[in-house]
């Protein structure tokens, strides 16, 4: 009775009605979130094979160390790796002249910016579909404008081959991420003050030293930040390596997630897949914890 | 106020939790009177099996069917999660290729008691071997089949030939001739080569095809030297020296296009699924055109193929099997299998009907298909997913020249011993 009459106390207290209802959230949010994380790590010391039921045994870190000894997860590692760099790398080197034509006030540039933003909204399943269809080897109109052009005597097969495959879906991600890329720079350039150029200006300089040496290092910030951020999300490409080429050919495109989701779905050896999967959140949890301390740091001055 | 509004919003939130809960599997359901029977099986010839299940409905008045129609892409997943999480369909798809790692598992129900010898004797015995494991037998026959080459007869007329030849050499020359003069611009197209395909099954035909095996009758893995290197050079030549198989095999195209291609003279032949035959002939204009044989054969092997099938297993936690038998025999008999057959999904797993009058006038290469069984092999091991996996690297890395031949034959037969040694199957006689 005592702890019926303590709980209606607490229960009439705007505290106790916060508990109240964050209470659906959390247990959400612990059902499908930090339960799973924990059978995960569970899951990741037991040699499990759900085709062999009764052969599930603890084998402490075995899944660990087995991988890691493997070439798999170092090429699927490399992979990953040479996919993220590019779509860095080419992402950023078109992203900042597109933002900085953008930043330029003319007629139709609010259009243009709505525009561009089409291909970010697209899900990402519907960009692989529909770059696939553009790549097919039958009627896809790469080939088709490829041929009419007289570059290509014969229409060709453009994800059968392993490097070419890992690189056409790059690129299509990049197509996919750079108009996000491009507004988060944009962004930036329109906090830089005018009087800045006009300074400039009159000091003699001249586009590209006002580039140089005042645009480039005001958008740092924001380039180091989305430098974190697609390392991070470079790491979790799989819709575009799954409609597309399914990891192949010839695990040509098998990046880290794909790697984990053939153990895991594929061949059913939930041990082995839960230890990678959890390899790879200890390195996105690496990167997230730079990013933060990155944010919180002293902002370049003007 | 507020302590009022306090009171309703946890009133409220009692209601819901308590109403969730009645709605869910944790109380039990209002006590129904009916038996319950949960059926998984895939997309093809679902209709024929609705009908079936409603009839059995009617006349059965206390038996109550849950029937789960599931893509064949998610239905071995989902058959093994329900298996796994205690929580099994009560009949499911039980082929050949699923069989050995159901009943390793221990759940299936050995049938020795209730299929009759009768049923056995009638159904083709390479499906019959694939659904016996550990000397028993766990699933009725549902279907069967193999992939035979589809060829253009109007392709052999123009090139002076009458039949289709009989050897993979005799298919090289004949097919460099008809692409030398114009009449085709390749042979073939491989099958299967692609990523995601289910490999195993065009790499188990074409080896068996040059007379060749995984493993020999007593356990020992014998790829490399009973046909699998030879394959393997055969295959890179055939596209890459000989060049008569298309190089876009390797990427994924509708096998409705494929057929159209070899009806307009792309190619000579094709080897492919029977039901994508049966599409054809309500599809295609010159379909009479298009004439059914066996895969040609190498090494003095006539012929070679990858049986597969289907058929309905009972699981052991199911509470009444001999509902369940009912069930199971009422959709494998040869009726069903008929009509099945005649909705353009596969063909019958029982032997006469492939001399049923009206099966053989829908599907009139019937015979031919009777004759690639006797050439038929099927793979039976419990890490059947592992094995994919394998033909699926080891082949793209053959095509894609990631690897030479003597390089995916030696990968290929040191990954099949080392899962061997793994889970310990096949087991190796001493």
């Amino acid at each position: 009775m005592q702890i019926i009459e303590k709980i209606k106390k607490g229960v009439n207290t705007p505290q106790g009605l916060a508990v109240i209802l964050i209470t659906p959230c959390v247990l959400i949010v612990f059902g499908v979130i930090i339960y799973p994380l924990f059978y995960a790590i569970y899951l990741s010391f037991h040699k499990v094979y759900l085709l062999l039921p009764g052969k599930t045994k603890f084998i402490g870190i075995d899944n660990y160390v087995n991988p890691l000894l493997s070439l798999d997860i170092w090429k699927a590692m490399g992979r990953t790796l040479y996919f993220t760099v590019l779509q860095l790398g080419i992402g950023l080197l078109c992203a900042i002249p597109i933002a900085l034509v953008l930043n330029i006030e003319f007629k139709g540039c609010k259009a243009l910016r709505s525009f561009l933003l089409l291909p970010w909204a697209l899900a990402p399943v519907v960009n692989a579909i529909l770059w696939k269809w553009v790549f097919n080897a039958e009627y896809g109109i790469l080939n088709g404008l490829l041929y009419s052009l007289g570059l290509i005597h014969q229409y060709r097969s453009w994800l059968s081959q392993p490097l070419l495959a890992l690189t056409l879906i790059t690129l299509i991600c990049i197509w996919k991420s750079l108009p996000l890329m491009t507004f988060f720079i944009l962004a930036t350039l329109q906090t830089i003050p005018n009087n800045l150029y006009e300074s400039a200006k009159i000091d003699g300089a001249n586009a590209w030293k006002s580039f140089v040496y005042i645009t480039l290092p005001l958008i740092k910030p924001t380039l180091m930040i989305l430098t974190i951020l697609y390392i991070m999300w470079g790491f979790k490409v799989f819709d575009e390596v799954y409609i597309m080429t399914g990891g192949g050919p010839a695990k040509g495109t098998q990046v880290m997630t794909y790697y984990t989701y053939t153990e895991t779905f594929e061949l059913l050896h939930l041990g082995k897949g839960a230890a990678i999967a959890i390899i790879q959140t200890i390195i996105i949890f690496g990167l997230s914890v730079y990013y933060i301390r990155y944010l919180v740091q002293k902002k370049t001055e003007f | 106020m507020f302590r009022k509004f306090n009171k309703k919003l946890v009133s409220l939130l009692i209601c819901s939790f308590v109403l969730s809960l009645s709605f869910s599997s944790v109380v039990p359901h209002v006590v129904n009177a009916k038996e319950n029977i949960r059926i998984a099986i895939g997309v093809d010839g679902q209709d024929v099996v609705r009908k079936y299940v409603k009839q059995f409905e009617a006349t059965h008045p206390g038996a109550k069917i849950d029937l789960s129609i599931i893509g064949w892409g998610e239905l071995h997943q989902k058959l093994v999660v329900s298996f796994a999480g205690g929580k099994p369909f009560d009949i499911m798809y039980s082929g050949p290729a699923w069989v050995v790692e159901f009943a390793e598992a221990g759940w299936l129900t050995p049938l020795d008691n209730r299929i009759t010898s009768e049923t056995l004797d009638q159904t083709w015995k390479t499906l019959v071997e694939g659904l016996t494991y550990k000397g028993h037998i766990w699933a009725q026959p549902l279907y069967f089949g193999a992939m035979p080459t589809v060829y253009n007869k109007e392709v052999l007329r123009k090139g002076g030939l009458i039949e289709f030849p009989k050897t993979w050499k005799e298919f090289v020359e004949i097919s460099k001739r008809l692409q030398a003069a114009g009449i085709v611009k390749y042979g073939t197209r491989w099958e299967g080569m692609e990523s995601g395909s289910g490999a195993n099954k065009n790499f188990t035909m074409l080896l068996d095809s040059f007379g060749g095996e995984f493993f020999d009758d007593k356990g020992n893995v014998v790829f490399y030297e009973s046909g699998g290197l030879d394959l393997f050079k055969f295959i890179v030549d055939a596209l890459y020296k000989d060049k008569i198989v298309d190089p876009n095999s390797l990427e994924e195209i509708e096998l409705s296009l494929v057929m159209r291609h070899l009806a307009k003279e792309k190619y000579v032949s094709l080897i492919t699924w029977p039901y994508f035959i049966t599409w054809a002939k309500s599809n295609i204009e010159n379909f009479e055109d298009l004439g059914v044989t066996l895969v040609p054969g190498a090494r003095g092997v006539r012929s070679g193929n990858f049986g597969y099938g289907q058929a309905l297993g009972i699981s052991q936690k199911c509470k009444n099997k001999d509902l369940a038998w009912e069930i199971v025999k009422l959709l494998t008999q040869d009726k069903v299998q008929k009509e099945r057959a005649l909705a353009a999904a596969d063909l019958p797993a029982t032997k006469a009907l492939y001399k049923d009058p009206d099966l053989v006038k829908f599907i009139p290469w019937l015979p031919a298909m009777g004759e690639q069984y006797k050439y038929t092999t099927m793979v039976q091991l419990p890490w059947f997913g592992e094995f994919d996996v394998l033909c699926n690297d080891t082949i793209q890395s053959l095509v894609c020249r990631k690897k030479s031949p003597e390089e995916a034959a030696h990968a290929m037969q040191e990954s099949l011993e080392k899962l061997q040694k793994e889970y310990g199957f096949p087991i190796k006689e001493e």
